[in-house]
């Protein structure tokens, strides 16, 4: 059953929370919740509120209508 | 084949699109998710700067490469030592590549087409707002 598995961890591993007021940051998510969030980080791993299976990234800015990279 | 169709994502509020969620192990051992967008006009995997450090990258083993990009060129600085990445929910060895991630000034990961692409047949349903990937 890899592929339910594997629908399921994508489906649970996105963020579903509005996240544009941590924008230039790096945040940690758990679940649906953020637990930190820093400017640098190798500093938002070592907050002590954040776990290893925390999911750490950082936060474009989301004012673009269009993306290219 | 197996393959399974995953739905467009729009984590930062900016739009739906094909963001898949690796889970890749740095050369420190540490390991957390990466989610990413699939960019078939990335030649290798870009990964935002941050991420280095995170996986235990030093300076030298780190390369300056030029890299182009919509906005023009810039610079990003590509590893020389491999780390590994799995498709979130897989079991390894099943989508599982080894990666030379360029560290780029971005804040979007880019999964790219001589890396990660490599693992799977892509099709992209951008009408439905989804994506399949076939291995």
């Amino acid at each position: 059953m890899a592929v339910k598995e594997i629908q399921r961890e994508q489906a649970r591993s996105i963020p579903h929370i509005d996240l544009s007021s941590y924008a230039g940051q790096w945040v940690a998510i758990r679940g649906d919740k953020v637990v930190a969030s820093d400017l640098d980080a190798v500093a938002l791993r070592n907050r002590p509120e954040v776990e290893e299976t925390d999911t750490l990234l950082p936060v474009p800015d989301a004012s673009a209508d269009l993306l290219l990279l | 084949m197996p393959s399974v169709e995953l739905k467009y994502s729009n984590p930062f509020g900016n739009g739906s699109r094909p963001y898949l969620t690796m889970h890749a192990t740095g050369i420190n051992g540490t390991s957390g998710h990466i989610v990413g967008l699939l960019d078939s006009g990335a030649d290798t995997t870009a990964l935002p700067l941050g991420y280095a450090n995170l996986m235990g990258y030093t300076a030298d083993q780190l390369q300056r490469i030029e890299v182009g990009t919509a906005k023009g060129v810039g610079y990003g600085w590509r590893a020389t030592v491999p780390c590994v990445a799995t498709v979130a929910g897989a079991t390894p060895p099943t989508l599982t590549v080894s990666l030379l991630p360029t560290f780029v000034e971005s804040a979007t990961a880019l999964w790219g087409r001589g890396d990660v692409m490599r693992m799977f047949a892509l099709t992209i349903e951008d009408a439905k707002g989804t994506f399949t990937l076939t291995w």
